[in-house]
């Protein structure tokens, strides 16, 4: 009897300190995965309009204009994951815009282009979260925030941007080409 | 006969249980497009909810980590997306990534299986992920992505569109660093719009990146009025010694108080609550003076309860062996002098 007891006692207090152990991740490989439910498209970007056939024109304006501006395409991001901590920043950057041989004055400089995000302000009805759109007008010298969400569950944003660009006194006239890449993540 | 039967019902509601846990299908109608989603996560990590949406980990110098992700073509055309490490940062409460060639250690350590994903409508595709760290790497956190990019589309406005799953891999010999994180001041004020705000500053205090995620409530105010939970506007990446506003915007119905405020501050599996006495200023777009928050106990905190209980409990359960087998001894020393 008192075996059995000392035993018990024995095994229950090694138990109880083996639940004491803090939960520590293993150092090292983490060889043991699992994996995740599938069937959901996870966070996914829209397919931006526009192609070589039909491009996304922003405009255009007289030569000695101080700006120029335009709606760029749609962009929708829709949040799958279904996830308990559901939060995604969109980030908008930009590269020069050049036409012809690309001297100072072929070249739109990247600092000279404002983006408006003109994200909405209140979620779309059963979503459970809040957007906040970038800084109205976002100078592109560096990368911005376009949009960012956070919330629980499954969500869609969708927003039609616009550029906004700072002509030189000097800018020669031409197509100008560049590239915004809105990066989800 | 009976032992089976009751074993076989109790492992059939078990099965059941898991059924229930596997996520219904979206409900939400989004444009399609490409999409990318995290397929593997560590078992160590299964309740963390931060493990399941992005590569959370911790190695050390000379480990190696492979986790997959899958790529998914959501319209009705073939489309071919590039897939590439990036680099990434933390700054001002958000998680960046830096445009594709940007130079980063993860991205050097991080190599895909394919560099490209050609996907026929509706298709998906797994893409495996492996992150090798050096011997000589220092310890630390770093941060990256893993991208699936468009091509250019247009030739005049050229729009790249590209979506990611976030990396924070933290380094070290050892176990992981410790996160933390406190929660030190409230502040009440009311927007421009008139609906009142709590602000509360949070700063990480621990050693890895933090993704934010609270709620508050309002308790002991005018006629005994309680309000909440209300949710925290976050999605804040706090990098570590950073401080970052918490934000939770309330409804204009809402008294203005004095109130005791509690918010509760997580991430991933971490908790945090403090509480402070806050009153909302009557005036639109004025900000109230800043209250000092005073952290509650962990007292709920099961990560705190379980292993405190554990330990007292099993610290009695060796007393009493102490004590049993002490007993034992003095009785065969008395036996034979009788």
């Amino acid at each position: 009897m008192r075996k059995a007891l000392a035993l018990g006692t024995a095994a229950a207090s090694l138990g109880a300190l083996a639940l004491a152990a803090p939960a520590s991740a293993a150092a090292g490989d983490t060889v043991a995965t699992f994996t995740l439910a599938a069937g959901s498209n996870g966070l996914s970007v829209s397919v931006p309009v526009g192609t070589d056939a039909a491009p996304v024109d922003l405009g255009s304006a007289e030569v000695g204009s101080a700006t120029v501006s335009g709606a760029l395409g749609g962009v929708t991001v829709t949040d799958t994951r279904g996830a308990l901590v559901a939060a995604w920043t969109a980030t908008v950057s930009a590269t020069d815009f050049k036409t012809g041989g690309g001297t100072t004055n072929e070249t739109v400089a990247k600092a000279l282009i404002r983006y408006t995000s003109n994200a909405p302000l209140v979620p779309a009805t059963g979503q459970v979260g809040v957007v906040t759109p970038g800084t109205a007008a976002l100078t592109m010298g560096a990368a911005g925030t376009a949009a960012t969400f956070a919330g629980v569950g499954n969500n869609t944003v969708s927003w039609t941007p616009t550029l906004s660009f700072t002509l030189l006194p000097s800018q020669v006239a031409g197509v100008y080409k560049g590239t915004i890449t809105h990066s989800v993540v | 006969m009976r032992r089976a039967a009751r074993l076989l019902a109790f492992l059939a509601a078990l099965l059941s249980l898991a059924a229930l846990t596997v996520p219904a299908a979206s409900a939400v109608e989004g444009q399609p497009g490409l999409g990318i989603r995290l397929l593997d996560a560590p078992v160590d990590r299964r309740d963390d909810p931060r493990a399941q949406v992005y590569v959370v980990d911790h190695l050390a110098p000379g480990g190696t980590i492979t986790r997959r992700v899958e790529v998914v073509n959501g319209t009705d055309q073939p489309l071919t997306a590039r897939v590439y490490a990036g680099a990434a940062q933390v700054v001002e409460g958000t998680f960046s990534g830096l445009p594709a060639g940007a130079p980063g250690e993860l991205v050097d350590w991080t190599t895909l299986d394919r560099s490209s994903v050609t996907l026929a409508p509706r298709a998906r595709a797994v893409v495996k992920v492996v992150v090798a760290v050096p011997d000589d790497a220092s310890p630390g956190e770093r941060y990256g992505a893993v991208w699936a990019e468009l091509p250019p589309a247009g030739s005049g406005v050229a729009q790249v569109n590209r979506v990611g799953v976030r990396l924070y891999v933290s380094v070290g010999e050892g176990g992981e660093p410790a996160s933390d994180f406190t929660v030190e001041s409230l502040q009440a004020s009311r927007r421009d719009d008139g609906r009142p705000v709590v602000t509360a500053q949070v700063r990480n205090t621990g050693g890895r990146a933090l993704d934010m995620r609270g709620e508050l409530r309002l308790t002991d105010g005018p006629g005994g009025l309680s309000a909440g939970p209300f949710p925290a506007t976050v999605g804040t990446t706090l990098g570590i010694g950073a401080t970052a506003p918490v934000e939770v915007v309330l409804d204009k119905a809402i008294d203005g108080g004095p109130w005791l405020a509690t918010i509760t501050m997580r991430s991933g599996l971490l908790v945090r609550r403090a509480e402070a006495r806050i009153t909302f200023p009557d005036e639109v777009g004025v900000r109230a003076q800043v209250v000092t928050a005073e952290e509650l106990p962990l007292a709920e905190d099961p990560n705190v309860l379980i292993p405190v209980a554990g330990a007292l409990i099993g610290l009695i359960g060796l007393l009493l062996l102490l004590l049993l087998l002490r007993r034992r001894t003095p009785d065969r020393e008395e036996q034979p002098a009788q």
